[in-house]
């Protein structure tokens, strides 16, 4: 067994702690997006969700996603409770670090993960719906999908898939997810005959800056280790951000006849969630393409559901479902052993057959996310309720769901 | 050269060929809609 590395560990803590703040990135993101008498309800929406998966990862998530693999589709329960996670590392993931450290970098992405969602039912969600919703949904999509994708025995990792850092597991299931949320809870009253601008985009750009610099986390920190891995990891972040924010930008410009402010920011967000399953696979000049096509690509989805009138409200399946989506083909397509040996070759380096893998992945996973989703909505519906009342809507989230209010008149 | 920095190298001259063209940019700005939009914020304040 090898020795905990000092670098590899700082590393990785570190990377947990800038994905930790990709959360409370997101609710600013988020809650600059809506109305302002429902601010507070989609900011707690993020910040309770930080609170409720981090207890649930540590009792029985982790345990789920990672423990000894039961048919490749699910960890048993060895790590329940944290059971035998200590200073020791877990060779089967990350030889070098501690246990705990691994435990806790990857609860940060159990943890964005539902909270990506929200932006598809916010301003009409029922709390207490809300609650029992991520809870499950993070036992049953979350944890499985992760399983397979990323477990050692997970079948899909079997059958040779690519994720360096979550595109499947993280955006295709969340943004799946939110387009059935935005489906079964119907639209927001007045949505398509009155406006409903941001009210803070100044907020939105803030979450943004936060999201930007926690992805360096999530993605370079996804190397578990101080290293070269990281370090190119890094730069396809960065520059997959930028060409992402460009060129949705000049997709809206061309669009709209104006270069939108919250365009580039959700580009900017488009590229790095597009760049994310690719960028321990690909090269620096591949994460600029990938960047291109995941900023056109997300904003000409985003454009196809608003014509559709599907209300995800906060545009999560247009980003960060087909964001993933790109990016795991992309992965198929740009992935070269020359950045990582233990990766594969993609078509564009003579092995086709690793984008059919990735095309099997993401169909599989965004089947799967769709179906539980659905149900478990239905039958949160069928016993509480999912949806505000009327009058509660019209009133505000932040009143009739928390009793306070952002802005004092 | 990588085939695929030729094409990244091409799609950011392609982005910034449409900045150039896109009315509303630095270059598609007359004075007199600098002015009018001086006024309009004047009127506004």
């Amino acid at each position: 067994m090898e020795a905990i590395n000092g670098a590899d560990t700082a590393w990785v803590l570190v990377s947990a702690a800038l994905v930790m703040l990709m959360t409370p990135g997101l609710a600013l993101f988020y809650g600059g997006m809506v109305r302002e008498k429902n601010v507070l309800s989609t900011i707690m929406h993020s910040f309770f969700i930080l609170a409720l998966i981090s207890i649930q990862w540590a009792l029985w998530g982790y345990s789920l996603a990672f423990g000894p693999s039961v048919g490749g589709f699910i960890g048993d329960l060895s790590f329940f409770g944290l059971n035998g996670v200590g200073g020791e590392p877990n060779a089967d993931y990350a030889a070098t670090i501690p246990h705990a450290a691994w435990v806790v970098f990857q609860m940060m992405f159990a943890i964005i993960t539902p909270a990506l969602i929200s932006g598809a039912f916010a301003e009409r969600k029922r709390f207490k719906a809300f609650v029992i919703f991520s809870l499950l949904w993070a036992t049953l999509v979350y944890a499985p999908v992760a399983h397979w994708v990323w477990a050692v025995g997970g079948w899909i990792r079997e059958l040779g898939a690519l994720d360096f850092a979550g595109g499947t597991v993280v955006h295709i299931t969340s943004g799946v997810s939110a387009l059935v949320c935005a489906l079964v809870l119907g639209k927001r009253i007045g949505y398509g005959s009155e406006p409903m601008p941001p009210h803070n985009a100044t907020m939105t750009i803030l979450g943004t800056a936060l999201l930007w610099f926690g992805w360096f986390g999530f993605n370079a920190g996804s190397s578990l280790g101080a290293n070269e891995l990281g370090a190119t990891a890094f730069i396809n972040t960065h520059l997959a951000a930028a060409m992402g924010a460009l060129s949705w930008m000049t997709a809206s410009w061309v669009r709209h006849k104006q270069p939108s402010v919250l365009g580039a920011a959700a580009g900017a967000v488009a590229g790095l969630v597009g760049i994310t399953p690719a960028a321990g696979f690909v090269t620096p000049m591949s994460s600029l393409i990938i960047g291109f096509l995941a900023g056109v690509g997300c904003f000409v989805a985003v454009e196809l559901v608003v014509r559709g009138r599907v209300d995800d409200s906060l545009d999560v399946f247009g980003v960060h479902g087909v964001g993933g989506m790109i990016g795991a083909l992309a992965t198929g397509i740009f992935a070269t052993t020359a950045v990582n040996e233990g990766g594969s070759n993609g078509l564009l380096y003579g092995n086709p057959g690793q984008l059919v893998t990735q095309l099997i992945a993401v169909v599989v996973v965004a089947v799967y996310a769709a179906a539980v989703t659905w149900v478990l909505l239905k039958a949160i519906d069928a016993v509480i309720g999912i949806r505000v009342s009327q009058d509660e809507e019209q009133r505000g989230l932040d009143v009739t769901q928390h009793g306070e209010a952002a802005y004092q008149p | 050269m990588d085939p695929i920095a030729l094409i990244a190298l091409v799609l950011f001259v392609l982005l910034f060929a449409t900045w150039i063209l896109m009315p509303g940019t630095a270059t598609g700005v007359t004075a007199k809609d600098a002015e009018a939009s001086l006024e309009l914020s004047a009127q506004k304040a």
